[in-house]
């Protein structure tokens, strides 16, 4: 059971970063190589407000916030924006380049020691023979409260239906008087603000290193892989998926005689890209489309 | 004078693989993004067997038999995906082998690498060792002429410029697409085979993601597919690294800027061209 609960943790997190991704690829057919980093820039920036400045959390959760939003700003105006029209496959290119820019950034500033926020309320709760921190309750239910009001957004606002009319026909619902570019922007936005609440997340509940980035870019791929190109919920599921099948890869004593060394936690998302995109490239929940 | 040695050794060392990639990307438009990969197999399945006291060449034999299995694994999976998933997959598969790399340490002693490794006897002396690298880059920028000029060098670009047509005129599509993977999989082979005795290290850290971006730049700046080009860039591009060392920003930030972003800015037409219709 005790699994159960680290993979509902380790699944909200790759959930948070996985569902922006999935908007960003669902509309733009863009992947933003950089989201990694973003989420990194939003913990940092969290931990510089609580730790370096002093101030309230609020204060400091919408600083990570913000961080992760102007990051997003920068990452379509500059990175995506000239050449997504051009080739998808561009941006693959430019969003390394600003990845790697940030990896230095981050190195520069914050250094590559291991920051996280230590929070005075970090008691834990024992229930059923299962551990979970408060911080790491909160979290969870926070997760699931911002994919809450996401779904709301998505699914019962004038925007969220712009957002879908520009996700199944931009150039029709420009037509309609739907102003696409700015919503491009808004969604890429959109994504860094959910990439920086899963920084503040990791620097709550674990440390912050500059190392991390890219294999949470990874993690998050493979959920919008396997959840289907662009399907934000069948991403949200298999974050969850992953992040379970991760935690029973090297929790699980296995036959009774071995542990699988944690180190290779890391290859179960690389395992779910290679065995979708070979076997169910269209993933576990996209319907196929019809075409003319 | 010691660093004009380097410098050449460093822009002869990394002429075949850039050539070979520049085939495959230009000629066959195939957006491989995990050469990197396969340099690691190469690397690990020379060196392994050389720190095992198994027999240099006889280690060199092993790294060019497992690398042209990865190469041929390439082949499959680019035969089964479309453009953009086989470029994440190519990625998926680099950082997997780094992840069995780094955690099976037994065999590869993980992030600690593979240190004192030698240089075969024949060429151990320094200058020796430079010039022969120097000489095998000649050979295979000949070998790369020869090969682009010939009957498979236009098969590739028929199939890169519109695949269906090109089979429908009788072109075998795995045979071609097999022997650009094979080239640029013997590539990374000569490029291990010499940069790990070089600086006498194997270590993981040098065969992560920017390590291929330097070689997309190289062969972005060049114009993909162009020989004489894909040279020039090379050596420019290697004397622009060693160069911005001494510059007081930090080499991640300026390899973004210089070796990604701006290429992709002005060569964003020719590097992933659209296909010509009728």
């Amino acid at each position: 059971m005790q699994l159960l609960i680290n993979a509902l943790i380790a699944g909200s997190l790759a959930a948070l970063l996985a569902s922006g991704l999935s908007l960003v690829y669902g509309i733009l057919r863009v992947f933003n190589l950089a989201l990694g980093q973003t989420v990194l820039i939003g913990g940092y920036v969290a931990w510089w407000l609580f730790d370096g400045m002093h101030l309230p959390m609020l204060v400091t959760i919408l600083g990570g916030i913000g961080a992760g939003a102007l990051v997003s700003w920068l990452t379509y105006d500059v990175f995506v924006k000239p050449f997504y029209r051009r080739h998808p496959h561009l941006t693959l290119v430019t969003t390394i380049a600003l990845g790697m820019m940030l990896d230095a950034l981050i190195l520069l500033v914050f250094e590559e020691r291991p920051r996280s926020i230590q929070l005075t309320w970090g008691r834990t709760l024992e229930f059923g023979g299962m551990i979970i921190g408060v911080p790491q309750l909160f979290l969870v239910i926070t997760t699931l409260v911002l994919l809450c009001l996401f779904a709301f957004l998505l699914h019962s606002t004038a925007f969220g239906r712009r957002i879908r009319a520009v996700a199944q026909q931009d150039t029709a619902a420009m037509s309609l008087g739907v102003d696409a570019p700015s919503l491009h922007r808004l969604i890429l936005i959109m994504s860094g603000v959910l990439a920086a609440c899963g920084g503040i997340f990791i620097a709550i509940d674990q440390n912050l290193s500059p190392t991390l980035a890219f294999p949470l870019t990874i993690k998050a791929y493979a959920a919008v892989t396997a959840g289907g190109m662009g399907n934000v919920w069948g991403t949200i599921l298999c974050a969850y998926l992953i992040a379970l099948l991760e935690q029973l890869v090297v929790g699980v004593h296995w036959f009774g005689a071995f542990y699988v060394p944690a180190g290779f936690q890391a290859t179960v998302p690389l395992l779910f890209i290679i065995i979708f995109l070979l076997f169910k490239p269209t993933g576990l929940f996209l319907r196929a489309s019809r075409a003319a | 004078m010691t660093f004009v040695w380097h410098l050449l050794f460093s822009i002869a060392n990394l002429i075949p693989l850039a050539l070979a990639y520049s085939f495959l990307l230009g000629r066959g438009r195939v957006q491989n993004w995990g050469p990197v990969g396969a340099a690691l197999v190469a690397a690990y399945g020379i060196f392994v067997p050389l720190s095992w006291g198994q027999n240099y060449l006889w280690a060199a034999l092993i790294g060019l038999v497992l690398v042209s299995l990865v190469s041929l694994l390439y082949t499959w999976l680019v035969l089964r995906l479309p453009g953009d998933a086989f470029g994440v997959m190519a990625i998926a598969v680099h950082l997997a082998i780094l992840t069995i790399v780094l955690n099976w340490t037994a065999v590869t002693r993980g992030a600690l690498g593979i240190p004192n490794v030698p240089r075969p006897a024949l060429i151990a002396d320094g200058t020796v060792f430079i010039l022969t690298t120097t000489f095998v880059s000649l050979l295979w920028i000949v070998l790369m002429v020869r090969i682009d000029r010939s009957s498979v060098g236009r098969q590739l670009t028929a199939l890169g410029e519109h695949d269906i047509y090109a089979r429908a005129l009788g072109i075998n599509r795995a045979a071609i697409l097999a022997v650009a993977f094979l080239l640029v999989g013997a590539g990374t082979w000569i490029d291990t085979l010499f940069s790990i005795p070089y600086i006498h290290l194997l270590h993981p850290n040098d065969y992560q993601f920017p390590t291929f971006i330097f070689l997309l730049t190289i062969v972005i700046a060049a114009r993909p597919g162009n020989i004489p080009g894909t040279v020039l860039s090379t050596a420019l591009l290697v004397l622009l690294r060693e160069g911005l060392r001494f510059v007081k920003v930090p080499m991640m930030t300026s390899s973004g800027l210089v070796f990604s972003y701006i290429p992709a800015q002005i060569r964003r037409d020719q590097l992933f061209p659209r296909p010509r219709t009728v």
